[in-house]
């Protein structure tokens, strides 16, 4: 599903109408089944998340990362589903390995055994390579920011199709400014974000290396400010 | 300042590291060696590590670099950006005062190196920036087993994966591919990332020309003229708007995002640096094809490398210090920021659109 997440991202970015239709078209004539009924029951927003909660996230990645080095990374990033996504331990030998064969990879994404992407069986039983294990993740996050933000994650969640409303907004090719299909699903629906979920540009935009109050403890010799 | 370094036994028959290399104003200060690494004020005598206009600057005395870094300082400030130089190759060790200086590759650019400072028994390399990933244009990094390793740390936290650079140039390739009637720009720092994307697009069989931005040309030149095979490069300067339909040129980052990019046919605009990886960098650009191909090591790299120069003290510069001294200090390594002024990625200093510009 590498490829998935490849044209989620170049759609993201890409702000002309029929450039989009180009790069949809494109992707279901080079994509075999079953990732591009995947990809289409995504995009048409026919997917559903019944067990992705904020809590399982952080759970889940807790369980995965050095709890300072996240909150670092967090504040860096600014989005929680993008932080997770980034930060998600590779595997290693198979980074390249299909989307697993598996009757729904959406519907148990939560009984998810962490080393299931290190199954051998999953290698090579879909004819795309991706790395399915990094886009649920993705996908998991990225509803789990939307309800991170409004509801607390305490309703199961629809995916939105990231094209839903843009066909519409795009009549004029070439103007319409996006965010990326994480990014909309959070922001399409849940217009009023939480504190937490302030734009991850005005995060940027704040010296790198305050990052967070574990850091004062690392040393003495703090960078001077000029630094940051 | 006696008592406050309590180092093992190697270093109390020796001498502590902060005797050997300190952070002073002008940069990094070698007392006992009687010179500065990578100052970035005029000093008497200056050993730097690379090109990048933030580690080598003009105006000093004299400088001791290798003979691509002189001559990319050369080709940026003129013949007298500097009182007098002198060369030095990878491998070479020279003495100066009390200390032996020698160079081993950084992987970083083309004649970027890491210094290694020997004082009696203790060995501080100073690696400038780096990278431990392939990249045709350059010498790949060397592992300097050391006493103290000063790393930088531009991408030193954990959602910084750089990932394969060949996989990013296919993804362009991709582009140009699917729309032959769009224009693709490559915003690239001229020194280095540029002609690394361009290496990587031969390597990938993109064999037709490559147009470059006037600013992009000079240093381009320098890297064919010491033997980096780049294929055929045209000036993108005069070329009629429907000429550079289904082309690939390079251009400085600035230039990518002005209206010098009214000269193409609904251009792509792409973006090849390791901020890519982060969406919100690739929103504040506008770029709509995000890259991730950086000079710099990405975590993985940082963290592989720290453990494997087997150093039981890591200084940590440039970047995200706090994330990179708390995995260093998680891993039984003694570890402290440097409180160095004047370094950042040489990519955001070009391209001073952010706060971060100095980051
Ligand atoms: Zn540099």
């Amino acid at each position: 599903m590498n490829r998935f997440a490849e044209l989620l991202d170049r759609l993201a970015y890409e702000p002309g109408r029929n450039n989009k239709l180009r790069l949809i078209t494109s992707y279901f004539r080079e994509v075999g089944d079953p990732d591009r009924g995947y990809a289409l029951a995504a995009l048409t927003g026919a997917l559903s998340f019944k067990h992705a909660k904020p809590a399982l996230i952080r759970d889940l990645i807790a369980a995965r990362t050095d709890p300072v080095l996240f909150g670092l990374s967090y504040d860096y990033v600014g989005d929680l589903s993008e932080t997770v996504a980034l930060m998600w331990p590779r595997s290693g030998a198979n980074s390249d390995q299909s989307f697993p064969g598996h009757p729904s990879p959406i519907a148990d994404a939560s009984h998810r055994r962490p080393d299931r992407e290190r199954r051998p069986e999953a290698a090579y039983a879909s004819p795309a390579r991706g790395e399915g294990a990094q886009l649920r993740a993705r996908r998991q996050t990225s509803s789990t920011t939307d309800s991170d933000s409004a509801s607390d994650g305490r309703t199961a969640l629809t995916v939105p199709s990231p094209l839903r409303g843009r066909v519409r907004e795009g009549g004029t090719p070439g103007e319409v400014p996006m965010s990326p299909p994480t990014q909309a699903i959070t922001t399409t629906r849940l217009p009023q974000p939480s504190p937490k979920s302030s734009p991850p540009s005005a995060r940027l935009a704040r010296p790198s290396c305050q990052g967070s109050s574990h850091a004062g403890s690392t040393s003495s010799t703090r960078p001077a400010a000029g630094h940051c | 300042m006696t008592g406050e370094y309590r180092g093992t036994g190697a270093y109390m028959t020796t001498m502590r590291p902060q005797d050997i290399l300190l952070p002073v104003a002008a940069g990094l200060c070698c007392k006992p060696g009687g010179f500065h690494i990578d100052p970035v004020r005029p000093v008497e005598r200056a050993v730097i590590t690379h090109g990048h206009s933030d580690h080598a600057r003009a105006g000093h005395g004299a400088v001791l670099a290798t003979q691509e870094t002189l001559d990319m300082m050369r080709l940026r400030y003129g013949e007298n950006f500097a009182g007098s130089t002198q060369v030095i190759r990878y491998g070479e060790e020279i003495r100066l005062g009390d200390v032996s200086v020698k160079f081993h590759p950084a992987g970083h650019v083309l004649g970027s190196a890491q210094i290694a400072v020997t004082c009696k028994d203790t060995c501080i390399v100073a690696s400038g920036d780096y990278k431990d990933a392939p990249d045709p244009t350059c010498t790949p990094f060397e592992l300097v087993p050391c006493d103290v390793f000063i790393t930088e740390a531009t991408f030193g936290l954990p959602v910084f994966r750089h990932g394969d650079a060949s996989d990013e140039v296919k993804k362009l390739l991709a582009s140009v591919a699917l729309f032959p009637e769009r224009a693709h720009l490559v915003g690239a720092y001229s020194l280095g990332k540029a002609q690394r994307v361009i290496a990587l697009l031969r390597q990938a069989g993109y064999d037709a020309p490559i147009y470059l931005h006037g600013a992009m040309e000079t240093i381009t030149h320098y890297y064919q003229s010491r033997g980096i095979e780049l294929g055929e490069l045209r000036p993108v300067k005069g070329v009629k708007k429907a000429a550079l339909a289904g082309t690939i040129t390079l251009a400085p980052p600035s230039a990518t995002s002005d209206l010098w990019t009214r000269r193409f046919p609904d251009p792509v605009t792409a973006f090849a640096s390791g901020w890519m990886r982060v969406r919100a960098r690739a929103r504040q650009r506008g770029v709509e094809l995000p890259l991730v191909i950086s000079d710099h090591a990405d975590w993985d790299g940082l963290t592989a490398t720290i453990a494997a120069t087997d150093a039981g003290e890591i200084w940590v510069t440039h970047g995200q210090e706090d994330a990179l001294v708390h995995w260093c200090k998680s891993q039984g390594l003694r570890a402290q920021p440097l409180d160095l002024i004047g370094y950042g990625d040489e990519e955001e200093s070009e391209t001073p659109l952010t706060d971060e510009a100095e980051a």
